[in-house]
């Protein structure tokens, strides 16, 4: 055994309840286990529990007790247990702490005081197990966010640790840095037989490469077997708020039972889309290309130089009046450049960006706490209507009204930082738009956010799409995408290598960005049909070829 | 980032890959010696030890604009003296020489170390480690603090809070609460975050710590040393001596 985690419960101080309760786990040596649940669920906490920052950094009060290695957690200092539990954190940037990669990589050796030929051995190692020797002598802050994230895990690595334990290591990497990512700590677990935790709140992509899913809720573990389970028992996954592959919406919309293993819901659903492509299924021709009338803002041969090299062109880019718009592409695709230039935060060196007359402009950004200063949730809201000198009556009327639609009237009073991250989000959007805007870009919105508040988002983009609100999504989310938007606007190095119907253009995405599509477009792709992004597509589709009276139907 | 900063972060010639330690002692006898030398042919002498370091270590470029304006600054101020008489030409040129060599060793120090090899230099001199750390993290974090004020700027700026002298001047409260409220809250989140990855990486371990790349001294670093400790000690000998006399020779007419 590995890991063996006995009846655990702890209390963060000052905190009223336990974050995890009585949780009993046990993970073998060499099994890669994946830790998922919502926000706040816990995981996080257990991952400190694992490697020691509970309870020698972070006090509180924990009961039950964690065996690593055969060593108990809570009586072996951090840097003790730190050549046995190896730890990766979310965030990129504050977890690296020296100036190259190479002290990087050397520094918990360096600590420990191991001698100097072996420090080099193991930096050695650690850089060739993950593929990463060319980085060695680069500067940390030159690295792009998955070779941050690589650089973190070599540097865990190179403590030698039979046990490597990762807390949302993917969160800021878009699908093809991830997907390295994953593939990198599939090959360390083949080869030098790591134990490795990840804890995510996403499955898709991570249930494919793990041994076992452990699923959590509310600081208990609910669930515990082989990764089959994220889909054979979605209906309760999603009950947690424990993201749905697509596949098993794909099998829904199809009218399938999704009661089965991801592989074979993939063939029943490929062999069913055969069929209706067989049957020549008539897509609804669909009404995207509505009436656009005059474009509120538009973009011509901008060109914006960005630094280190990279430089951001945009020939023609149109926004129409109550449109979701996608920006998709990559880390350093040059997206919130693109969307710092629509807002107007920074002005294009050449070409122009012009906006129709007394346009409003509003954006939330991907660090979006950083918007929140007022004290209370009512007032952040009403914030610029009040210097507007709007009469109370006038502010209280409109703030609830905003504070309806986004669902946040009973935590009016709260303080917007002692919210959730799902819920500050929403607040920072509820705030833009009792502004009333015209645009409104949101920046990475889905980073960070579980199924259920990811839900949440997709219908607050919906109301402000009704309400005639044009809504920009910059993201590398290509499902969340796919869900919202109906035109999208590819990015690759700083160009638009597409921009369009988002039914088409996700048909092009992999060749033009290198990201996996979602499966739905993934699948239709393979029998030939075209046009479908989402599982809703997919059902539409099967209405209208019922309507039709097909006899392959029956 | 960091280059803006000052530093260098690459090892290109011989003067990079010198031990900052000797770097460090030509930086010092270099200051001493322009406060110390009271000949202006000496001074001028001893541009030539900084210029030729700047030279050597290919950063002549990239320091010819400070260098420049520097020239500039004093050629303007050598004609002020000169029209005005507050001072002797003579006095303001050995002042501008001084000054001028320790601006160049320093520059020429600065493009040439890197900033660990820096620290690694610090240690090794006996600085307590917290104090070496602490600079490696501030260096390491300049770049990451970047982002996140020119983030909380612009996002403050879209939700209509005027950072500008007007906003600041008309409602000063809102603007400092704007301001330090996200700023507190990411700040300690990133002093949390680097905590845990401190802890997690075996730092506070009571173990003598060891380090990948140890700092001895090579061939170059001797040699540099010697010329250092030699260019001292003659020019000083020879300040004292004969270039008082030669001064006379050479610039007796901008004496007064």
């Amino acid at each position: 055994m590995s890991i063996v985690v006995r009846d655990l419960s702890y209390r963060y101080p000052y905190s009223e309840r336990d974050v995890i309760q009585g949780v009993d786990l046990r993970v073998d040596r060499e099994e890669f286990v994946l830790l998922v649940g919502r926000s706040g669920c816990g995981k996080t906490t257990l991952a400190r529990c694992l490697n020691g920052l509970i309870p020698h950094v972070f006090q509180g009060e924990l009961r039950g007790s964690v065996l690593v290695d055969g060593v108990s957690v809570a009586e072996t200092p951090v840097y003790e247990l730190a050549k046995h539990v190896g730890m990766v954190f979310q965030n990129p940037d504050t977890q690296l702490c020296t100036l190259t990669v190479e002290e990087e990589v050397a520094f918990g050796p360096e600590n420990l005081g191991v001698e100097r030929g072996e420090i080099e051995r193991r930096v050695n190692w650690a850089l060739s197990s993950l593929g990463i020797q060319g980085l060695r002598r680069r500067a940390t802050f030159s690295l792009s966010d998955g070779e941050k994230q690589k650089v973190a895990v070599a540097s865990a690595l190179s403590m030698l640790p039979s046990i490597l334990v990762l807390d949302e290591p993917t969160a800021n990497l878009d699908p093809r840095a991830s997907r390295m990512l994953v593939d990198a700590l599939r090959t360390l677990r083949d080869e030098y037989g790591t134990t490795i935790v990840l804890v995510e709140h996403r499955v898709e992509r991570f249930a494919e490469v793990v041994d076992r899913v452990v699923v959590m809720a509310s600081g208990r573990i609910i669930e515990s077997g082989s990764p089959d389970i994220v889909t054979r028992e979605a209906e309760v996954l999603e009950r947690l708020s424990v993201q749905t592959p697509e596949i098993v919406e794909v099998c829904r919309a199809l009218g399938l039972t999704s009661k089965r293993s991801p592989e074979e819901l993939r063939r029943l659903a490929l062999e069913k889309l055969a069929r209706l492509k067989e049957g020549e299924a008539k897509f609804p021709t669909h009404s995207t290309e509505r009436g656009k009338g005059e474009p509120i803002l538009e973009v011509r041969d901008a060109v914006y130089d960005y630094g280190g090299g990279f430089t951001l062109r945009v020939n023609e880019l149109e926004l129409y009046r109550g449109e979701v718009v996608s920006i998709v592409g990559g880390n350093g695709s040059g997206k919130t450049t693109l969307a710092k230039l629509l807002v107007g935060l920074i002005k294009p060196k050449r070409g122009r960006v012009e906006r129709a007359k007394n346009l409003k402009l509003g954006m939330v950004f991907q660090n979006f706490e950083v918007q929140l200063f007022n004290k209370s949730v009512f007032n952040e809201v009403a914030f610029q209507l009040r210097r507007r000198k709007a009469s109370p009556e006038e502010t209280r009327r409109r703030v609830n009204k905003v504070l309806d639609l986004m669902g946040l009237r009973n935590q009016a009073e709260r303080h917007p930082h002692s919210l959730s991250q799902g819920e500050k989000q929403r607040v920072t959007l509820a705030s833009l738009i009792a502004e009333k805007p015209d645009v409104l870009v949101l920046d990475e919105p889905t980073t960070g956010q579980d199924w259920y508040h990811l839900g949440l988002l997709v219908d607050a983009v919906e109301r402000l799409r009704k309400r005639g609100v044009t809504v920009v999504l910059i993201t590398h989310d290509l499902r969340f995408a796919a869900r919202t938007a109906e035109r999208t606007v590819i990015l690759n190095n700083g160009e638009i290598v597409e921009v369009g119907d988002a039914r088409k253009a996700f048909y092009n995405v992999e060749e033009k960005t290198g990201f996996e599509p979602p499966e739905t477009v993934k699948l239709s792709k393979k029998v030939g049909l075209k046009n479908l992004i989402r599982p809703e597509d997919i059902r539409e589709l099967l209405e209208a070829h019922q309507n039709q009276k097909s006899p392959l139907m029956a | 980032m960091l280059r803006r900063v000052g530093l260098s972060l690459d090892e290109g010639t011989v003067i990079h890959r010198l031990d900052p330690r000797v770097k460090l002692f030509a930086v010092v006898a270099v200051s001493v010696l322009s406060v110390l030398l009271s000949s202006l042919a000496s001074i001028l002498l001893l541009l030539a030890l900084p210029v030729a370091v700047l030279v050597a270590a290919r950063c002549l470029g990239r320091a010819s604009i400070l260098l420049l304006l520097f020239l500039a600054f004093s050629a303007a101020g050598m004609v002020v003296v000169y029209v005005t008489g507050i001072m002797s030409t003579l006095e303001f040129a050995k002042f501008f020489g001084r000054v001028f060599s320790v601006v160049c060793i320093g520059l020429a120090f600065s493009y040439s170390t890197s900033p660990s090899r820096f620290a690694k230099a610090l240690e090794k001199l006996r600085f307590p480690r917290s104090v070496v750390f602490t600079l490696t993290l501030t260096l390491r974090f300049i770049p990451v603090f970047m982002d996140e004020a020119r983030d909380l700027m612009d996002s403050l700026k879209v939700r209509g809070v005027d950072l500008g002298l007007k906003g600041i001047l008309t409602s000063p409260r809102m603007v400092f609460r704007a301001l330090v409220i996200p700023l507190m809250i990411r700040l300690t989140k990133t002093a949390d975050d680097l905590a845990s990855a401190l802890e997690a990486r075996g730092v506070g371990a009571p173990v003598k710590r060891t380090s990948l790349h140890e700092l001895r001294f090579s061939r170059a670093d001797v040699l540099f040393a010697a010329l250092v400790l030699f260019s001292f000690v003659s020019l000083f000998l020879l300040d004292s001596s004969y270039f008082s006399w030669l001064d006379v020779a050479l610039f007796w007419r901008f004496m007064i």
